[in-house]
């Protein structure tokens, strides 16, 4: 018999997507946000330049994707009910939701990436092949942290797990600001609890300047948090019982 | 008689809130296949005795195996079947993509003749592409049963599925229950409809404030002509007293 996970039909996931997430609704903010895309919206004063507004859209863009895409892996659900009823663990459903999440994922990052690559000669610029597999890399590896991120506030069962998903996230962003003003040990400890966002960017930056021993430090962290959320939240979901 | 639906309950006790709340107190009984109704008012510890036995309760004290392997691990290593008090469905699903889906889970085995018979009898083809949410309750339990049945399970456990039912839809879930008997498998029944029971079970036990206070066959129940409800009633006046 093929794995627990493998076993999920693939029309359950189609309907998960079709129904709430994203569905309908947040398949309209993605294309809206697509849109934003090709548009001259660094004219609204988003960045000094086309390409400064659009990392940020960009980057925005992704985080909306995740939230919405991703946000519903390790939350409890009536599946996971019958699933625990005929043998397959409530870890091994989340982690088949997860899985199949990064497919939308992918595809949305790639819509992203090919609309900007189409606009940029609208506005003059010409993108390298180099930058756009970088742009593609970057955004893939920020979008798997924050599915990660949702995963494990999913299997922690709280109830408010999108509200914390923004909670920390928000946190992620500002810690560079707060980290100046905190001692040594809760310096480490908000660069490796926290989501490694800047790390991703950090891994960019290290792999455009060719240095490759500090981008396998930096890929080794990002590596390292992901699993570690990912052991926590399966060790979590392996203790969820049915509730009948 | 298969040894793997024989459910084996040893001293068994449920406390909540730290011992204040004792929900199971000393509950010893072996089931051995067959209907088994559970009878009691509410806050007598069914659900409880029932989620115990599905290995979703873990116990304060004593143990529950079901073909001498402990409930938890039976529930993670084999199929079972469990109605909940109330239909808990997907909303997102149609019928056939819940049915077969779970089906496909259980790894894609053949349709038994009773699963086909009660399709048939509850004209699920009708339903196939209904919305589970947009389901009647009626038909929300006819979607259960037959969802509870794949995989083939030796046990399957019903809390209270009468709850809320019309006359017919609940003659259709008798009919349903008694054609999901088959030798080797252990159907456990609660439910606060002692004449539907009565109908049912081979064997029906009294719980009271979380205690085993009867224990009685069906032969036992019809030798007197007593009724399953009065012989109920007077149990409970009896501990009353």
């Amino acid at each position: 018999m093929p794995e627990p996970s493998a076993r999920i039909p693939f029309a359950w996931h189609l309907a998960r997507w079709r129904y709430g997430a994203p569905g309908t609704r947040g398949i309209t903010i993605l294309a809206a946000l697509g849109l934003a895309l090709v548009l001259p919206t660094h004219r609204l004063g988003l960045g000094d330049s086309w390409s400064d507004a659009h990392r940020t859209i960009l980057m925005f863009g992704t985080l909306v994707a995740a939230f919405l895409i991703a946000r519903d892996a390790a939350v409890s659900d009536e599946l996971e009910f019958w699933l625990q009823h005929k043998g397959l663990s409530p870890a091994d459903w989340a982690f088949a939701k997860w899985r199949a999440n990064l497919l939308p994922l992918v595809a949305t990052i790639t819509i992203f990436t090919a609309l900007l690559l189409a606009a940029a000669p609208l506005y003059g610029l010409e993108p390298s092949l180099g930058s756009s597999v970088m742009l593609i890399a970057m955004l893939g590896a920020s979008m798997v942290v924050l599915s990660v991120l949702m995963f494990g506030l999913g299997a922690s069962g709280s109830p408010n797990a999108p509200e914390l998903a923004m909670l920390v996230v928000v946190l992620t962003l500002f810690a560079p600001v707060l980290s100046g003003s905190v001692p040594a040990l809760l310096q480490s400890l908000l660069r490796f609890g926290l989501p490694p966002l800047f790390v991703v960017a950090e891994l960019r930056d290290a792999v455009d300047a060719r240095a490759w021993t500090v981008a396998a430090r930096l890929a080794l962290h990002v590596g390292g948090w992901c699993t570690a959320v990912m052991l926590g939240s399966v060790a979590l979901l392996e203790r969820r019982a049915p509730r009948n | 008689m298969s040894e793997s639906s024989i459910v084996v309950l040893q001293d068994l006790r449920v406390a909540f809130g730290g011992g204040k709340l004792v929900a199971l107190d000393g509950i010893s009984v072996t089931l051995r296949g067959g209907i088994v109704g559970l009878v009691g008012a509410n806050g007598a510890g069914k659900t409880t005795l029932l989620r115990c036995v599905a290995g979703a309760q873990v116990p304060t004290s004593g143990s529950v195996s079901i073909g001498g392997v402990e409930a938890r691990r039976y529930r993670q290593s084999v199929p079972l079947g469990f109605i909940p008090a109330q239909p808990r469905f997907p909303a997102y699903l149609s019928v056939a993509q819940f049915l077969d889906g779970l089906r496909q889970v259980c790894g894609n085995p053949a349709m038994t003749e009773c699963e086909r018979d009660l399709a048939s009898a509850f004209d699920l083809e009708r339903l196939a592409d209904r919305r589970l949410n947009t389901l009647s309750l009626g038909q929300s339990r006819r979607v259960e049963v037959v969802a509870a049945l794949i995989g083939d399970p030796d046990l399957i456990l019903f809390d209270e599925p009468t709850n809320g039912l019309d006359p017919i839809a609940m003659t259709q879930l008798r009919h349903g229950i008694i054609a999901a008997q088959r030798p080797g498998r252990c159907i456990v029944v609660s439910s606060h409809h002692l004449d539907e029971l009565q109908r049912l079970a081979s064997r029906v036990l009294f719980l009271k404030e979380g205690w085993l206070v009867g224990d009685h066959s069906a032969a036992e129940l019809s030798s007197d002509g007593q009724s399953l409800e009065a012989r109920f009633l007077s149990t409970e006046r009896v501990i009353h007293a």
